[in-house]
C-alpha cells in the first residue's frame, strides 16, 4: 500500500478517443523503481510496440513524477517525459524543473500518460479531478512564452503551471523540447512528439495536499540535509553562477565544443564568462518549487538590438554549443539565441551543434550558397545563427533539412559529409568534447538515447586523468546507474551539493514508509538502464550503434591541453559491457536479465 | 519587540517557506494552506526594481488590525510578544477577518470550521529556519 510520497493515481488521455481515465499506480513496479524514469522505461518496453513510428498515434508520452514530488524535498521539483525520440529512434527521457510536477501531485495525480492523436490541436486541463481536454485552435502558432500566458488568462489564474511545445513542436523539428517557464525537457524531441499529437500544453492546477508516511523521521532529514547544504563548501559559487560556472573550467581542460568540434581553444571565451554574463545580463536568482540552489539566472538584455529580452540566463551546455561551438564569443548573442530557442521550443544542443554542423559543411563546400538561401555561412556570424534558428524552427528553406537532425542532414550530403557529423544514436554531442575527457565519450556512446550528458557525466570524477580510458568504464557504470536512481526518484543532479545516495536512500524510506533502498539501488537502476537497452536493442539498435563521430575516433585534437589524443571507445566498450553482463554484442546475457529479476523480456534478446 | 521581516531582494522564489509553512501547522506538504506565500513575477521589463522579482508576503501584524476588529467572537487578539493570533477556542470560522484582510494572510479551514493566521510558530518560524537565501529573518 501507498504511505506517503506517491498519490497512487495517474491519468490515461486517449487523444484519439478524447477521453480520460483515472489508473491506479502500479505499486509493483514503484517498489521496484521508484518512479520517474524507472517507471517510464518500463512502461514504455512494455506498451509500445516494436516498430512504432516515434510520430504515430501509436507512440505515447510518459509525464511522470516520483515520489520526492510535491514534498519539501530540496531538489525535488522534476518531472521526466519518457517517449520514443523521433530524433534517435531510442528510448529517451528528458527532465524538467519549475512546478509543474509538485502541482500534478497537489492535483491528485503521479503521472499523465498520452496516447493516440487528437484531430485537431488541444491542450489538456487538470484541475484537481477535473480533467478537460480543451480546443488549442487558438493557441496553435504561439510561442511557449506566450502559450503559458494564454492559457493563464483563458482559465483566469496567473499561478496555473504550464507546459508546452512551441511552433517548432508543432512543426515536428525532430529535437523539439517541452518548455515550462524557460526550463526546458529539451533533448530528444519530446516536444515533436507533442507537436504529432496536436497537443500544444497540458495545464496544471492542484489544490490538495501531499504527506509522507513517516513525518518526524522526514523531518530530521530535512534538518541533516540543510546543515550539509549550508556546509557544503561548492554551494555558494553554485548559487552565484549556476551552470555556467564551469565554463572556465572546461575551456581550460579542453572539454568545451569549438566551431563543430574541431578545435578546444577558443579566442575569445573570457566573453562567455561566468562573470562577464552575470555583470551584463544577470538581474536576479531564481529557484525551482523547493529547490534550495537557485541556479536560474534570470536575465534581462539591457542594450543593444535585443535590450528588454527576458530570459533565465544561458547555461553550460547552451554556452557551449550556441557559443563556442558556433563560434560566438558574445555573450548577448547567446542569451538570444537562447531566447529564441525556449520561445520556439527547441534543444538549445542540439540546436547548436546542428548550426556549427551547417557552418562548416558551408565551408568544405559541401553545402552551397544555394542550399543556404543565399546566405554565407561562418562561424561567429551572429545574424546567419539567429536566423537559422527561426528557420530551423519553422522548417523553411534550409531550416527544412536542419530540422531532421545532424544524422539524417549529413547523409543527405554524402559520406565524406558524414565524418564530422557530431551525433551518436542521432543524437546530438553536448558541451563535453569527448577527446578531452574520454569517459564523457563512452558515456554519449552508451547512453540509452544517444549523446546525451545527463545520462551520468563523468566530468568532474575524470579530471584527474581525463585523457586515458584507465577505469573510466567502471566510473561510467556508476554514473549512469546513480543517474537511473535520481531520474526515478525524481532528485535533481545538483542534490549532489548537500545530498548523497544515502541521504537520498533515507528521504525515499522516510517519504514511503518502504524499506531503505540504499543496499540494492545499485542492482536495480543496472535493471533500469537494462530496461533501456532491451528497448533499443527491440528498435534494431547494436553494438556498431554505440559509437561515437569519426572526428572523435580518428582526428586526434589539433590544440589545447588534450593535444593529440583520440577517444579509446573500442578497449572502454568492451569492459564497459561486461560490467554490465551484456555479450561482446552488446547484448544482455539472459543470465544477466534473470539476476535482474527481467526474465520476463527473454525473448528480446533471443532476437 | 520581536518581527518577521523580508528582504525580496534576496529572495529567490523557492516557496520552500509555504511548504514548510504547511508541514509545520498541518503535518502536510500544500502551498495553498501555508499562512504565507511568495508572489512571483518572472517576466520584468527594464522599467521593472529587480529587487522585487520574488516577494514574500507575510502578515504585517497590522496596528490596528483590520482582522481582529473584524472578528464578532473576539478571537483575534495580540499577545505579549506582539503578534496577532486567532485563539481557535473562539474562532466560529465565519471568515470575516480573512475578507477584511488587506494582504490576503488568513485562510479558513471550512472542514475544522476555524480560521488560521501566522503565529510566528510560537516564536520559531518554520518559514524563516529553512528558508536558504535569508530572505525571512526572525529578529
Amino acid at each position: 500500500m501507498f504511505q506517503g510520497g506517491y498519490i497512487g493515481k495517474c491519468l490515461r488521455i486517449d487523444l484519439t478517443a478524447g477521453n480520460v481515465r483515472v489508473e491506479k499506480t502500479d505499486e509493483k513496479i514503484c517498489r521496484r523503481y521508484w518512479g520517474g524514469r524507472g517507471w517510464g522505461a518500463f512502461s514504455l518496453l512494455k506498451e509500445l510496440k516494436a516498430g512504432t513510428d516515434p510520430f504515430s498515434p501509436g507512440n505515447k508520452l510518459f509525464f511522470l513524477t516520483g515520489p520526492l514530488q510535491g514534498t519539501l524535498t530540496p531538489y525535488s521539483s522534476r518531472f521526466v517525459v519518457v517517449t520514443k525520440s523521433p530524433l534517435t529512434g531510442t528510448f529517451t527521457r528528458s527532465l524538467c524543473g519549475g512546478q509543474w510536477a509538485p502541482e500534478l501531485k497537489f492535483a491528485g495525480y503521479d503521472g499523465v500518460v498520452v496516447e493516440g492523436r487528437a484531430s485537431s490541436p488541444v491542450f489538456v486541463f487538470i484541475d484537481d479531478a477535473a480533467v478537460q481536454i480543451r480546443e488549442a485552435t487558438a493557441l496553435w502558432g504561439l510561442t511557449t512564452g506566450e502559450t503559458e500566458r494564454a492559457i493563464r488568462a483563458e482559465i483566469g489564474d496567473r499561478k496555473i503551471s504550464v507546459l508546452s511545445a512551441g511552433p517548432a513542436g508543432e512543426k515536428k523539428v525532430r529535437f523539439a523540447g517541452v518548455i515550462h517557464e524557460s526550463r526546458a525537457a529539451g533533448r530528444g524531441g519530446a516536444g515533436a512528439v507533442m507537436g504529432s499529437k496536436n497537443l500544444k500544453a497540458m495545464a496544471v492546477r492542484g489544490t490538495g495536499s501531499v504527506t509522507v508516511a513517516d513525518p518526524p523521521r522526514y523531518r530530521r532529514l530535512l534538518t541533516e540535509a540543510y546543515d550539509a547544504i549550508k556546509k557544503d563548501p561548492a554551494y555558494r559559487d553554485r548559487v552565484r553562477y549556476g551552470t555556467m560556472g564551469t565554463v572556465a573550467a572546461a575551456h581550460a581542460m579542453g572539454v568545451m565544443p569549438v566551431k563543430n568540434f574541431s578545435k578546444g581553444v577558443f579566442e575569445g571565451i573570457e566573453g562567455l564568462f561566468a562573470d562577464t554574463i552575470r555583470d551584463r545580463m544577470v538581474i536576479h536568482d531564481e529557484s525551482c518549487f523547493v529547490c534550495p540552489l537557485p541556479c536560474g539566472k534570470l536575465s534581462l538584455l539591457k542594450e543593444g538590438p535585443f535590450a528588454g529580452t527576458v530570459l533565465q540566463g544561458p547555461q553550460y551546455e547552451t554556452i557551449g554549443l550556441l557559443g563556442t561551438n558556433c563560434g560566438i564569443s558574445d555573450a548577448e548573442i547567446v542569451a538570444r539565441a537562447n531566447y529564441l530557442c525556449n520561445e520556439y521550443g527547441l534543444d538549445t544542443i542540439s540546436t547548436g551543434n546542428v548550426i556549427a554542423y551547417a557552418i562548416e559543411a558551408f565551408q568544405k563546400g559541401v553545402l552551397t550558397k544555394e542550399d543556404a538561401d543565399g546566405m554565407t555561412l561562418s562561424f561567429g556570424n551572429s545574424e546567419v545563427i539567429l536566423s537559422l534558428i527561426e528557420r530551423i524552427a519553422t522548417r523553411t528553406g534550409l531550416g527544412q533539412r536542419l530540422a531532421e537532425g545532424v544524422r539524417s542532414f549529413s547523409q543527405e550530403l554524402g559520406r565524406e559529409a558524414q565524418r564530422f557529423a557530431m551525433h551518436s544514436k542521432g543524437q546530438e554531442l553536448a558541451s563535453f568534447e569527448p577527446r578531452s575527457v574520454v569517459g564523457m565519450g563512452l558515456l554519449y556512446a552508451t547512453a540509452s538515447t544517444g549523446a546525451n550528458h545527463s545520462f551520468g557525466p563523468t566530468f568532474r570524477e575524470e579530471m584527474k586523468d581525463p585523457l586515458t580510458g584507465h577505469g573510466k568504464p567502471k566510473i561510467v557504470v556508476r554514473n549512469q546507474n546513480q543517474y537511473s536512481f535520481m531520474d526515478s526518484l525524481i532528485s535533481c543532479s545538483f542534490s549532489r551539493y548537500g545530498m548523497n545516495h544515502s541521504s537520498r536512500s533515507q528521504f525515499f524510506s522516510a517519504i514511503t514508509g518502504w524499506d531503505d533502498p540504499l543496499y540494492d539501488v545499485e542492482m536495480r537502476a543496472n535493471g533500469i538502464y537494462t530496461i533501456e537497452r532491451l528497448f533499443n536493442l527491440r528498435e534494431g539498435f547494436q553494438r556498431e550503434d554505440d559509437t561515437l563521430p569519426p572526428r572523435s575516433l580518428l582526428e586526434p585534437m589539433p590544440d589545447g591541453p588534450s593535444k593529440g589524443n583520440l577517444v579509446p571507445l573500442e578497449e572502454m566498450l568492451s569492459e564497459y559491457y561486461e560490467l554490465r553482463g551484456w555479450n561482446r554484442l552488446g547484448i544482455p546475457t539472459e543470465k544477466t536479465l534473470e539476476c535482474l529479476e527481467l526474465g520476463e523480456f527473454k525473448e528480446v534478446v533471443r532476437g | 519587540m520581536p518581527s518577521l521581516n523580508v528582504d525580496p531582494a534576496k529572495c529567490c522564489g523557492c516557496r520552500i517557506c509555504e511548504m514548510a509553512c504547511s508541514m509545520v501547522h498541518l503535518g502536510v506538504f500544500n502551498p495553498r494552506k501555508a499562512l504565507l506565500r511568495v508572489e512571483i513575477n518572472r517576466l520584468p521589463s527594464l522599467a521593472t526594481d529587480t529587487s522585487k522579482i520574488d516577494v514574500p508576503v507575510v502578515c504585517l501584524q497590522c496596528d490596528p488590525a483590520p482582522c481582529s476588529e473584524a472578528c464578532l467572537a473576539g478571537a483575534v487578539r495580540k499577545t505579549e510578544v506582539g503578534f496577532w493570533m486567532i485563539d481557535q477556542a473562539k474562532c466560529t470560522g465565519c471568515g470575516f477577518c480573512a475578507d477584511v484582510c488587506p494582504h490576503g494572510m488568513i485562510t479558513v479551514d471550512s472542514e475544522q470550521g476555524i480560521a488560521r493566521k501566522c503565529d510566528w510558530c510560537q516564536g520559531s518560524p518554520g518559514c524563516v529556519r529553512y528558508c536558504p537565501m535569508e530572505a525571512l529573518t526572525f529578529s
